[in-house]
């Protein structure tokens, strides 16, 4: 996924994970963006592993919102409009997902958790930048005095793998509207989400999501710390300010197969950045 | 440590009433169970293994080693059944051995226990470590009755997930090592939602082992 939007270039990529790759099983990962005149959005989500069919969670969770959050997004652009803030919008999309998810799963006769999944999402519209999280993963936003926030604590169980909430299960619609928080999209010049193939081994991002930055932005080992048993993948930079966005989305799938001990989940991450031309 | 584990703890019954056939079946099922971890690149890579036992008293035969240095021990059958030293002894491992999630390390993934017994307790301490386990719920555990012999209803007090081999040959005590296997290979993924409390999902118990409702 790229595209170019204005201020903004957004890519995204995702591969399935060793686990599943060596089981001949399919990607649960999805991640999704669209854009519009005055913004876009850009989703990312991880199927639950025990949810029977969680890939079609995921690819409906982020299809879904991305296509909701564009349609009113859009529509609130011309002329004759009831405005409406991100909050409302998010709202109105996440209903959307959820409403949608419990429908496909009631008409084929499955429970609503074979479809469980987790839901991350950035959009940016006429100026204002909004966030919601729903489960694991992780969302960075750097500002443009060069800090990292993580909009979100970590969602951790006592053990790996334990989350506390999917869609569409009961509570899960509150938990993401909850999530939604809003700034000015002046203040920040760069936006991340990742499932927590990436969040897991890159655990915690508030000490190492500095190092992965710098590798996207350098292709180089970074002066901030990396984590422990981290073997980069034979790529140089991801994000540059020259290079077409189909070909900094090749690079960020090609770094998806980096290697590390024990983290075989699938992994995918989505990054917007300004342009400085 | 960098990397996450799964712990899996094999908790035995070598009492006086497992001399014979079903000691050796126990740990030439533990040397099947090893072997078929070895070959499976996902297993090698995050299961741990620990062998406990308890008959008079309770021991930790092989602390939470990796697959790949996993050495069997040797069994040997002998004297009571002294199920609540194993519990505690199970309890203690955790507390010691466990790496949970904090905000600077993800822990271990949830611990796997299969507790194997053909008998009674013949100990009055074990409800007491049976509640800890229920209460505190820090696995997902899996008691086997080997036999018709075994006190379904203790094994009960401490999981609600208790399977019954219907009896202790050998070709039963394979086919459980074998369910053992594949039950690991499975929980490696990832294990789901905590907030209903949904358990693991196990693979179908091979025939001659049976669900206890």
């Amino acid at each position: 996924m790229a595209f170019d939007q204005a201020a903004w270039r957004v890519i995204g990529a995702t591969r399935r994970g060793r686990l599943h790759a060596h089981r001949g099983e399919h990607r649960e990962d999805a991640v999704q963006g669209a854009q519009w005149s005055d913004g876009w959005c850009v989703a990312v989500a991880d199927g639950a592993g025990s949810s029977a069919w969680s890939r079609i969670g995921s690819a409906m969770a982020t299809s879904l919102l991305v296509e909701s959050v564009r349609d009113a997004c859009a529509a609130s652009s011309v002329q004759e409009r009831v405005p409406l803030g991100l909050r409302d919008i998010l709202e109105r999309a996440l209903t959307r997902v959820v409403n949608a998810m419990r429908i496909l799963a009631d008409e084929v006769g499955e429970p609503w958790r074979a479809f469980r999944t987790t839901l991350l999402a950035v959009l940016v519209h006429e100026g204002q930048l909004a966030t919601l999280q729903i489960g694991d993963g992780a969302i960075m936003l750097r500002s443009v005095h060069g800090t990292l926030e993580h909009p979100y604590a970590p969602a951790v169980g006592e053990y790996s793998g334990e989350v506390a909430h999917f869609l569409p299960d009961d509570g899960a619609l509150e938990v993401g509207v909850a999530s939604i928080r809003e700034d000015d999209a002046a203040t920040y010049d760069l936006a991340v989400l990742c499932t927590d193939g990436i969040e897991d081994p890159w655990y915690p991002l508030a000490r190492h999501g500095a190092a992965l930055i710098d590798e996207w932005m350098t292709g180089a080992a970074s002066e901030h710390p990396s984590p422990a048993g981290y073997v980069r993948a034979d790529i140089g930079e991801v994000i540059t300010a020259t290079a077409p966005n189909a070909s900094c989305a090749d690079a960020l799938a090609t770094w998806l197969t980096f290697e590390k001990r024990g983290e075989n989940d699938d992994r995918t991450a989505a990054i917007a950045w300004r342009r400085r031309d | 440590m960098s990397m996450r584990r799964l712990p899996v703890y094999i908790l035995a019954d070598v009492s006086g009433s497992m001399q014979g056939t079903p000691i050796e079946s126990v740990k030439s099922g533990i040397r099947q169970l090893h072997r078929d971890l070895l070959g499976d690149p996902q297993a090698i890579e995050s299961a741990y293994l620990s062998i406990l036992t308890f008959a008079n008293q309770a021991q930790q035969l092989v602390p939470l080693t990796e697959v790949a240095l996993f050495d069997p021990p040797e069994l040997t059958a002998n004297g009571n059944t002294n199920f609540g030293d194993g519990l505690r002894l199970l309890l203690d491992c955790f507390d010691r051995e466990l790496i949970r999630t904090t905000a600077e390390q993800k822990g271990d993934w949830r611990p796997l226990v299969f507790i194997l017994s053909d008998g009674a307790p013949t100990d009055v301490d074990w409800p007491l470590f049976a509640q800890q386990l229920r209460e505190r719920r820090p696995a997902n555990i899996i008691a086997v009755a080997c036999g018709d012999q075994a006190d379904v209803t203790v094994l009960k007090q401490v999981t609600e997930l208790v399977i019954q081999m219907q009896d202790m040959t050998p070709d039963a005590f394979k086919a459980f090592f074998r369910f053992v296997s594949a039950s690991v290979k499975q929980t490696s993924a990832k294990v789901g939602a905590i907030a209903d409390g949904q358990g693991i999902t196990l693979p179908p118990p091979p025939p001659g082992i049976t669900i206890v409702p």
